[in-house]
């Protein structure tokens, strides 16, 4: 409703048959084709003969077929004067030339002045490459003229159209934060470390595992860690494994066992290395616990790639922390004092 | 159910073929014809179609006088005739249901006052400009706002997706004028667009073909160049994605479980 004013706002042609009073035949037959589908239907399929029929005058046919809203518009409504187009009137085609090739681009702007003319014919929009791909509802005429376009324009602008690349980390930064954001998941195997150590060095379980060895076989690189938990705490190296790693929301098991084991375990100071070092299958509390204590290293394959994997992938798993970086960390501590022993 | 009904019917943009039958019944069989249209030609038909009931309702605008005192005016009187116990039918360009405020409201007014009200669909603007530029709604959604709405109320758009605004060369500007609105918000217009596409990202400019033999006009331009472009008061800005769709396959993988797949 707001337009209503603007399409009446354009000039007259001057004069013309439509004159008060007068019948006006081209008036009529504009109504007549408006109301009437049978004689719209002949004036579409020959606009000449049909209007030849109604007795427009010459006049009024060229009008009518010149395509000028302000002409037409000026005779239906009898105003006087010189033509004033209306303010819009770039019209940008774009026509395919015979066999194919670059379309010809025509600009049909009667009255636009030279500095818009200019800035129109411009058409930046027409060199930017990243339309072909991104704008598949263009239509097909536009695309033939990008595609020229785009072969002669060196530069593309596609980070320009492909915010989500960079705008994601921002959107979704807690699934990258978590690790940053929760110290104290830090800060608990540093308070507690008996409680991962202990685990290890449970008597009974030593017991066992020495009855059902021969001690023949035992490995006691692996066993050491059992003789001297204060010598282990170093392997677990929890300030460069912990912050990490969220183990708290992707794997719980990983703080709740060593809370039951130190419920369970006997006090360490009251501790006595076994004498029979159980062999490394018999350890297996030991090879099974890695993968808990370093969660960071299966995550990504099985939590992240459900939500955002496009994003959680490259951030997350490989670069942070790799079995290359944390199991060196933990084992060559220990063979050394193995060896002195 | 009270004498007088309303109906409210549409002349479509360009009137010459866009007239539907049923609204051409209406308007001849209509004791009280009141229309708001853009072309003389629509406004001719009308008259010869009823010419005993025909009356124009853009009497009520005023240069510089707010428009929505305009419609309640247009409103007021739309439900004098209906409560005078008259057929009463209210053309209106385009579709009388788009972007129309009066017609809606007179509807509502006069069917809680007991008359029987209703609508009759019409082809809007937004119908040209899809069949016009060659876009499909439905490929990767739309947005449709009215331009000074989706800056004074802070719409969130989304940028993969189209964006119509609506009256972008009447943007700011909540009076009338037959010629000339003030546009001097463009560059707030601009500065809101510009936080969701780069500056040189396509807008179409686009006002459809109002009189037959007439082409629509489109104007290519960018998002940075709205200012420097003449505005006509019937542009309807067409916005292109500036990005692709983010996919949510976590909602894909759970479709297909439901289905069984």
């Amino acid at each position: 409703m707001a337009n209503q004013g603007s399409k009446q706002g354009a000039g007259g042609h001057g004069g013309g048959p439509g004159d008060e009073g007068a019948p006006d035949t081209f008036r009529s037959f504009l109504i007549d084709i408006a109301t009437d589908p049978a004689r719209l239907g002949a004036f579409i399929r020959d606009p000449d003969s049909e209007m030849a029929a109604a007795e427009i005058a010459e006049a009024d046919r060229a009008i009518l077929k010149s395509g000028n809203a302000a002409a037409i518009h000026g005779r239906l409504t009898g105003q006087t004067g010189p033509v004033q187009p209306p303010v819009t009137v770039l019209v940008v085609d774009a026509q395919q030339q015979a066999g194919g090739g670059t379309p010809t681009l025509s600009v049909r702007a009667p009255n636009l002045q030279i500095p818009q003319l200019l800035q129109m014919l411009q058409i930046p929009q027409l060199q930017i490459p990243q339309l072909l791909q991104m704008m598949p509802q263009i239509p097909p005429m536009m695309l033939e003229v990008m595609v020229a376009a785009a072969a002669q324009a060196p530069t593309p602008l596609f980070p320009q159209i492909l915010p989500q690349l960079v705008v994601h980390p921002q959107i979704q930064p807690q699934l990258v934060v978590h690790p940053q954001i929760l110290p104290q998941l830090v800060v608990h195997p540093q308070i507690q470390p008996q409680l991962v150590v202990f685990p290890q060095v449970l008597p009974q379980l030593v017991a066992a595992q020495a009855q059902a060895q021969p001690t023949g076989l035992l490995s006691p690189l692996q066993i050491h860690p059992q003789i001297s938990p204060l010598q282990v705490h170093p392997q677990i190296a929890p300030l460069q494994i912990y912050p990490q790693i969220a183990p708290l929301q992707i794997y719980p098991q990983v703080v709740l066992p060593p809370m039951i084991f130190g419920a369970q375990a006997a006090p360490p100071p009251q501790f006595a290395p076994p004498q029979n070092m159980p062999s490394p299958i018999m350890l297996a509390p030991q090879i099974v616990v890695p993968p808990q204590i370093f969660p960071q290293i299966a995550p990504p394959q099985i939590t992240f790639p459900q939500i955002y994997p496009q994003v959680i992938f490259p951030q997350i798993a490989p670069p942070q922390i790799s079995p290359l970086q944390v199991f060196p960390q933990v084992f060559p501590q220990v063979f050394p004092q193995i060896f002195t022993r | 159910m009270a004498a007088g009904s309303l109906i409210v019917v549409g002349t479509g943009i360009r009137t010459v073929g866009q007239m539907t039958l049923e609204s051409i019944a209406w308007i001849r069989q209509a004791d009280k014809v009141l229309y708001v249209v853009g072309d003389p030609i629509a406004e001719a038909m009308i008259r010869e179609l009823n010419p005993e009931g025909a009356e124009s309702l853009s009497v009520f605008y005023g240069v510089g006088k707010q428009r929505i005192e305009t419609y309640n005016q247009m409103i007021d009187r739309i439900l004098e005739c209906v409560r005078d116990g008259l057929v009463t039918c209210v053309a209106s360009y385009g579709h009388p249901g788009v972007f129309v405020y009066p017609t809606h409201e007179a509807i509502r007014r006069a069917r809680a006052e007991g008359y029987s009200a209703k609508m009759l669909p019409g082809i809007s603007a937004e119908d040209c400009l899809f069949a016009d530029l060659n876009v499909d709604p439905g490929i990767l959604g739309c947005q449709s706002y009215e331009a000074t709405d989706f800056m004074a109320n802070g719409r969130i758009i989304d940028n993969s997706s189209s964006l119509i605004l609506w009256q972008i060369g009447v943007v700011g500007d909540a009076t009338f004028k037959t010629h000339g609105y003030d546009t001097s918000a463009m560059p707030l217009l601009v500065q809101r667009l510009m936080a969701y596409y780069p500056a040189n990202h396509p807008v179409y400019l686009y006002e459809a073909a109002v009189l037959p033999g007439c082409e629509p006009t489109i104007i290519n331009a960018n998002v940075a160049a709205l200012p420097t472009i003449p505005m006509s008061a019937g542009f309807t800005a067409y916005i292109p994605p500036a990005r692709q769709t983010t996919g949510d396959p976590v909602i894909v993988q759970q479709m297909q479980a439901l289905r069984g797949g």
